[in-house]
């Protein structure tokens, strides 16, 4: 996941075509295996187009990599934005902190990549529509090209057939 | 939740007190109550009211390089680079630079004056162009509003107003009305860490100053949009609410209302 933050960063703005279309999966998952729907959800836009969806989508993963937040004062160059600084995975606890580190790391990239990713679809007039962990894995996978893709397809195809997010 | 919630605080907390402290006086300085106001003609001064009715986070303002701290940067992240050895893109090499700053907070704990409604700051900085980058607290840049924002010039000698500025939870309903647009976004902009909203009220005229600041002293800041620019080094990213006349949204453009142009995306 880290490395694929980190793609996200340095290739989203010029983001490659997938090697090869992903297949698109189905979006039918029983209400008994939908996942937190805070943070397990598919963007779709009625009307909007596969390549306005491409569009949007790659946009936004350009914000996706999570770095370790800046301590201030700072320098910031602006003309261009600065890589993602690792965040720290141990906290001087010894084995201790590695460990705990290790557990909640991956569930926090992945909330803060989800309330990132809604703030800014959301305004694009994207709405979310629930699904399960194991499927939100699967569309958003370690090649983001291929991730962006086929979130894509999803996005500017049906109305996924799962309860929405509101708002 | 909770617990990854505290353990992050406190991994933020650690990282903050371990961070060396810099003077950095010169470049941008609070002014407290005990402490006559002096013009000089040389500072530029930026006043701002931090209402504190929502959050207590506060503002952070970034100061534009100019051509000669970009190149001091520049040089000073190649030879990094260079002394590393060449593994890598110099664009994601990570640099530690401890050159002299240009982004700040804007501490309501540093204010002129207070009560429990607001706190106002006035600071003398560095003439120049600058962006409302974000919102903290402490010494954390805790969000950006890297999905679209304000700038404005800094001008010597004078106490550019920037109005007030406005915090609140974004997963709820505001106290603000101002920020109506950008909140109760839902248990999302819960998760972990609070997603803020932030917002800003340009400056009235005959608004209260603090005791000791000049009205003729006084310029209203001249806002301009800034568009969406990328920062991967904070927890939340947001946009700063719209404000009429100077700053809307058209879907996820960022649109300068004066010129009626789009501000692009960085």
């Amino acid at each position: 996941m880290k490395a694929y933050l980190a793609a996200a960063f340095l290739a989203a703005s010029s983001f490659p075509a997938p090697a090869q279309q992903p297949v698109m999966p189905d979006l039918n998952v029983p209400a008994s295996d939908l996942g937190d729907e805070r943070k397990f959800f598919v963007f779709h836009k009625a009307g909007v187009s596969l390549e306005q969806a491409r569009a949007d989508l790659g946009f936004c993963s350009r914000y996706i990599a999570r770095g370790q937040q800046r301590f201030l004062p700072d320098f910031v160059a602006w003309k261009h934005a600065d890589p993602a600084r690792p965040v720290p995975n141990n906290l001087n606890y010894g084995l201790v902190g590695v460990a705990i580190m290790a557990i909640i790391d991956g569930p926090i990239d992945r909330s803060i990549r989800q309330a990132r990713m809604m703030r800014c679809m959301l305004p694009r007039g994207y709405a979310r529509y629930r699904t399960s962990e194991a499927l939100w894995k699967r569309i958003n996978s370690d090649d983001l090209a291929s991730a962006i893709e086929l979130q894509a397809q999803i996005a500017s195809g049906p109305v996924p057939p799962a309860p929405r997010t509101l708002p | 939740m909770t617990f990854r919630l505290l353990f992050g605080l406190l991994l933020t907390g650690i990282a903050a007190a371990s961070a060396p402290a810099k003077d950095t006086s010169d470049l941008l300085r609070p002014i407290r109550a005990e402490e006559a106001v002096t013009i000089r003609p040389d500072k530029a001064y930026l006043l701002i009211r931090i209402d504190l009715r929502g959050t207590t986070q506060d503002p952070v303002i970034l100061r534009e390089p100019d051509a000669a701290e970009l190149a001091r940067y520049e040089g000073a992240r190649a030879a990094a680079f260079a002394k590393r050895g060449s593994k890598g893109s110099i664009e994601s090499f990570v640099f530690d630079y401890d050159g002299p700053p240009n982004l700040f907070i804007l501490s309501h704990g540093k204010s002129i004056s207070s009560d429990k409604n607001q706190a106002t700051v006035l600071v003398e900085a560095r003439p120049g162009d600058y962006v409302l980058y974000g919102q903290g607290f402490g010494k954390v840049l805790f969000q950006c509003h890297c999905l679209g924002t304000v700038g404005f010039a800094a001008a010597p000698g004078v106490v550019t107003d920037l109005g007030t500025y406005l915090s609140d939870d974004a997963s709820k309903p505001s106290v603000y009305p101002e920020l109506a647009g950008e909140t109760n976004l839902g248990p999302t902009a819960r998760m972990d860490f609070v997603l803020f909203a932030g917002g800003l009220v340009p400056a009235s005229a005959g608004q209260a100053l603090p005791t000791g600041v000049d009205r003729s002293t006084i310029r209203a800041a001249q806002f301009h949009a800034v568009g969406p620019f990328v920062d991967p080094n904070v927890w939340h990213i947001n946009r700063l609410a719209a404000i009429p006349g100077v700053l809307r949204y058209d879907g996820g453009k960022v649109i300068d209302v004066a010129s009626g142009k789009e501000a692009p995306p960085r």
